[in-house]
């Protein structure tokens, strides 16, 4: 069994699992953090940005959610106007030299791009 | 008011061969040295407030104080010798005229922070530099400075010379560590930082040329005598690159802490042809720009620049006259750090990239002012966002042109042409 630690998200107390990444220790209490680059599979660059969260007293205030291991009493700020501002801004960087052929693209119905629109 | 601290032994002929360099002082320190312990070397550079000369200032003692005890793995030092900031030329003097000072640095940093491989990575373009650079290296080897053991003490000590391939992005110091590694130099994620895990996953140093030159005279003279000059918070001397709209451009070195006007006029000539001063770049082209104004108030010093809103940086200090066009140069920054983005995170890539567009739209006198307050917006939402500090290195600068020269660009929105051309017509 893994060992289990406390932290808030938004304010509220999830518990999860200790050292796992932010994206897969919240996704199993059903909290998602948008996200292009990271996979569990793949591993974390940590470069598409679109997965920063802001933390309360935390150095540095901003941190990718895929290389920041959840810890004890950490306060992570997700719904906070300036998180989702940085997430709309880095969706529109990200469109810059997209194609958007969504009519005929085949991720069309099963892409982040489309969902976090 | 300039010194010869770093620069002593620049104006000798063939200073950069070993005999001559002996001749005057060079590898004199390690007897001194070798009688310290390691830790009382990291106490006297920490004491004698050395910062670090890439741009960033950190305390180099301090720096080195993080390394972590006992991991058994190996620490290594890579001492950067990119140089590609805009506006600098100062290590490349170093590696030329005064190798030697360069890697009895290099015995000294190696010995106190237990390191027996170091890495030199130069540029690419410093095609006779490293020339010099690697010949410097095989005279200290055959003389017996590095190899097995180091001056006959019981020390080994490797240097490798690795040379860039022309990306400004490798001098940032993880990408520096990944290029060394023969990866794409994509700078990594921090944390972990370098000093804990760097090089090949073991802890690493990274310093800059001049900072690591900078150490024979401090081992030699003592701390208190590097701090003799400076500030109380900007110790030493440093190697001021001064170009531009100057009578006299050239590498000077002085002490920190003068006033920036003064140095112009009195080691530069001050303000060619007779022209009025537009503005100055303190510190390489990713410092904000200072007005004649803020210039008249600010001193060579960590302290003041940042009261004054720019930075210290590289000492790299580029006067511009009145007959410069802002939003070219705008144009020129812009293209230069897009060109230079390493790609992988989405602000810079993308980012940088649409505000070279906005800025040239500007220029073909396509732009409106909306344009100019999303140049604006977009400093604002690239910065710290990214994974390393290069998108910063254009937002910041360029943020500071627009707001101390949004006449220009207005100018450029609203006539479609550049006031100097209204100027020159009018």
């Amino acid at each position: 069994m893994a060992e289990m630690v406390k932290l808030f998200v938004n304010g509220q107390e999830v518990e999860v699992e200790a050292g796992k990444n932010l994206i897969d220790a919240l996704q199993v209490v059903g909290i998602e953090i948008p996200h292009f680059c990271y996979h569990p599979a793949l591993g974390a660059d940590g470069n598409c940005r679109m997965c920063l969260v802001g933390i309360e007293d935390g150095r540095p205030p901003l941190v990718p959610a895929c290389k920041t291991p959840a810890q004890p009493g950490m306060k992570v700020l997700l719904d906070a106007e300036k998180i989702k501002k940085i997430q709309r801004d880095i969706l529109e960087l990200e469109l810059i030299n997209h194609p958007i052929d969504c009519p005929v693209c085949d991720q069309a119905g099963e892409c982040t791009l489309q969902d976090y629109y | 008011m300039e010194v010869k601290i770093l620069s002593a032994r620049f104006d000798i002929e063939n200073a950069n061969r070993i005999d001559v360099a002996k001749q005057h002082g060079a590898y004199q320190t390690l007897d001194t040295l070798f009688a310290m312990e390691p830790a009382d070397v990291i106490e006297t550079v920490k004491a004698s407030g050395l910062r670090g000369r890439g741009g960033a200032g950190f305390p180099t003692g301090v720096k080195w104080g993080f390394l972590p005890k006992d991991t058994g793995k190996p620490v290594y030092l890579a001492v950067n010798a990119d140089e590609s900031e805009p506006a600098t030329f100062k290590d490349r003097f170093i590696l030329v005229r005064d190798p030697h000072a360069l890697i009895e640095g290099i015995i000294i940093c190696c010995y106190a922070i237990g390191c027996h491989d170091s890495y030199i990575y130069i540029r690419g373009e410093y095609t006779t530099q490293v020339k010099i650079l690697q010949q410097a290296i095989d005279e200290a080897y055959a003389a017996g400075y590095l190899g097995e053991r180091v001056a006959g003490r019981d020390f080994r000590l490797e240097v490798t010379v690795h040379r860039g391939a022309g990306a400004y992005v490798c001098g940032e110091e993880t990408a520096l560590l990944e290029s060394i590694e023969g990866k794409k130099g994509q700078p990594r994620s921090k944390p972990p930082f370098p000093a804990v895990v760097g090089l090949f996953g073991c802890p690493t140093i990274i310093n800059n040329v001049q900072s690591i030159a900078s150490l024979p005279f401090i081992i030699t003279n003592g701390a208190d005598a590097y701090k003799a000059y400076g500030t109380e918070k900007s110790c030493g001397t440093h190697l001021f690159g001064i170009s531009g709209h100057v009578e006299k451009p050239g590498m000077y070195e002085l002490p920190l802490g003068l006033p920036l006007a003064e140095v112009i006029d009195t080691v530069a000539g001050g303000v060619w042809k007779g022209r009025r001063l537009k503005g100055v770049i303190p510190g390489g082209s990713s410092t904000p720009v200072l007005t004649p104004e803020e210039m008249a108030t600010v001193t060579l010093d960590y302290e003041s620049m940042a009261a004054h809103k720019t930075m210290f940086g590289s000492g790299g200090i580029v006067v511009l006259d009145e007959t410069v066009d802002m939003v070219k140069l705008v144009e020129n920054l812009i293209a230069f750090y897009h060109h230079e983005s390493c790609g992988q995170c989405t602000p810079c890539r993308e980012g940088l990239g649409w505000m070279l567009k906005i800025v040239r739209r500007l220029l073909a006198g396509e732009g409106t002012v909306a344009d100019i307050e999303l140049l604006r917006e977009l400093c604002d939402n690239i910065e710290m966002k990214t994974v390393c500090v290069l998108s910063a290195a254009c937002t910041m600068p360029v943020r500071s042109y627009l707001d101390k020269f949004r006449n220009e660009f207005e100018a450029y929105a609203i006539d479609g042409a550049s006031e100097q051309t209204e100027q020159r017509e009018g």
